[in-house]
């Protein structure tokens, strides 16, 4: 088994990061003391503004193979570290081959939302278990709703309709989002709204895909893969089409979960948010750090693996996915399988 | 480390470097995946030999009565494509003894032998005489003769060819899943179970399922 690798999340501004031998050395004005990490177990270092690295650190980052991604404080995505990249040609050749073939790409496009309405569904089952009367039953309804969705990608013949799946189920899964909020008064659910978020459970969950999405990308470049080459979602400049494709499966289990857990124990409170005058919400700087700890938490949560048939780290999953979609596009396996929990 | 660097070698073969050798015998897959894949996991053991390398990878040398020590000597084969980094020559006279820095137990015909057979074949196109070579190994501390006879130098040579193709060929040789896989690095990428070459069954992707049964 992989050595459960730690990614270091640095939010606090005016922190400045130092390669010490084989360690880095956190330092921050008001917190005096020696802080050392050695960078062994260390893979992805994620930096939010106003934390500075040296430049000694970064090239030993980019020498060891190791990612650093600079975020925005709403958790989106800024800049990252690419180091010599003395990755696999073949590799990406067989990438864009397959994105390019109906053939190939078509079956991992409908693996992809499969995967996502799978783990969505198991979201729904899991709350719908705990409770009852007309939660348990909207929850249910919705399960079953997604199931029939499931079903109509067995017609599908292109990417859009695929797509239209993915949309269609994303929907009904998101009406859902009151019955899982359950009837704690302090939030309400309104759909999913982004850019910008105008509500805390969607400010949350853009916080926390923006989490994911790191981990998904650096996950892809350490096997080689194009994050800007995907299946599912059309390929536009800028746009990171494979980190996209491979994050939905991950969505429901290791985020939005996560979000309905912190908002239903109370873990975050009303004053974790501000709301500008716009209507848009934000995370406040303790909000973040406690979702930030939350999510450092959840990324040790060990997850059953069926394909591999044994338990993974929710912080190896994206790793171990992006290999098994690389084995598959080198022609070592038949299909693409998703994760999912069941 | 080696890197393939064909256009600034004197010779049109391309370029086997001499760690590959190693790693062929261990395992065709293994090969493929670090030097065609650009797999490397740096997964404990490895990580123990870098420290144990650490001293030997800086460039230095060292002269004692007319012996004189190279560390991280670059050599080249043009008749075979073979190219690389030695940890340790002790040169003496005409002689050149490589030495091959290993952290785990010395095995007795093992892949270190042929990786170190590569570099003799070098330093015998060089102009020396390489009668012996010695692998160090850090677990025992203590190194082992190994002599570079016809049969090994044999060896090497049709083991380079044999990677010289597998350089070639953009498909993955299958892996092998058996015991040798447990103690090896790259398992994590190369998921030995499911790239055995047998066929698996797609999974069924678009059936409902239950809840499953994951702990909370
Ligand atoms: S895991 Fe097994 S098949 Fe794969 S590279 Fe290692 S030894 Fe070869």
């Amino acid at each position: 088994m992989t050595e459960l690798l730690n990614t270091l999340y640095v939010q606090t501004p005016g922190t400045s990061l130092r390669l010490d031998g084989d360690t880095v050395r956190i330092y921050h004005p008001d917190q005096p003391g020696r802080h050392l990490l050695p960078l062994v177990r260390l893979d992805h270092l994620v930096l939010f503004s106003g934390v500075t690295p040296t430049d000694d650190l970064l090239l030993r980052c980019a020498d060891d193979g190791r990612s650093v991604s600079w975020l925005t404080g709403s958790g989106r995505f800024r800049a990252g570290l690419i180091g010599p990249t003395h990755g696999n040609p073949l590799l990406r050749q067989a990438q864009h081959r397959a994105a390019d073939s109906p053939q190939r790409q078509l079956p991992i496009a409908v693996a992809i939302v499969a995967g996502k309405i799978h783990n969505a569904r198991q979201v729904l089952l899991r709350t719908a278990r705990d409770t009852s009367g007309p939660r348990q039953t909207a929850l249910r309804a919705t399960a079953e709703l997604l199931a029939q969705r499931l079903e109509l990608l067995t017609t599908t013949a292109s990417t859009n309709e695929i797509l239209g799946v993915e949309g269609i189920a994303a929907r009904d899964y998101f009406a859902a989002m009151p019955y899982l909020l359950g009837d704690n008064t302090d939030w309400k659910a309104s759909g999913r709204n982004k850019r910008p978020p105008t509500d805390p459970l969607n400010c949350l969950l853009s916080f926390l895909y923006g989490m994911l999405r790191v981990a998904v990308q650096g996950a892809l470049e350490q096997v080689g893969l194009d994050p800007y080459i995907g299946f599912l979602h059309a390929v536009r400049p800028g746009k990171p089409a494979l980190a996209l494709d491979l994050m939905e499966e991950f969505r429901p289990l290791l985020a939005d979960r996560l979000a309905l857990t912190m908002l239903n124990r109370r873990e975050l409170t009303p004053t974790d948010f501000e709301e500008l005058p716009n209507n848009a919400y934000r995370l406040t700087d303790n909000g973040r750090k406690t979702v930030l700890a939350a999510w450092q938490q959840s990324r040790q949560r060990e997850w059953p693996h069926a394909q591999l048939n044994r338990q993974v780290p929710a912080a190896l999953l994206p790793l171990v996915q992006a290999r098994l979609l690389a084995r598959h596009l080198r022609g070592d396996t038949v299909a693409y399988e998703p994760w999912t929990v069941n | 480390m080696t890197d393939d660097h064909p256009e600034d070698s004197g010779t049109d073969l391309r370029e086997v470097p001499l760690s590959a050798l190693e790693h062929y015998a261990y395992c065709h897959r293994q090969t493929a995946l670090i030097h065609v894949e650009g797999v490397w996991t740096e997964n404990v053991e490895t990580v123990r030999g870098d420290l144990s390398h650490t001293t030997v990878d800086l460039p230095g040398i060292q002269r004692r009565r007319g012996l004189t020590t190279i560390r991280s000597l670059p050599v080249w084969s043009h008749t075979h494509g073979l190219r690389g980094i030695c940890d340790v020559v002790e040169f003496e006279k005409n002689a050149a003894t490589p030495v091959e820095y290993k952290v785990g137990r010395y095995k007795p015909g093992g892949p270190a032998e042929l990786q170190l057979g590569g570099q003799a074949l070098c330093l015998i196109e060089a102009g020396f005489d390489v009668p012996t070579g010695y692998i160090y190994s850090v677990a025992e501390r203590r190194r082992h003769p190994v002599p570079i006879d016809h049969d090994l130098l044999e060896r090497v040579i049709a083991a380079t060819a044999a990677v010289r193709r597998l350089l070639h060929t953009p498909a993955l040789p299958a892996a092998r899943n058996d015991t040798r896989c447990r103690r090896c690095s790259l398992r994590e990428d190369c998921l030995p179970e499911l790239t055995d070459g047998q066929r698996q069954t797609p999974p069924d992707l678009l059936t409902p399922r239950p809840l499953g049964q994951w702990r909370d």
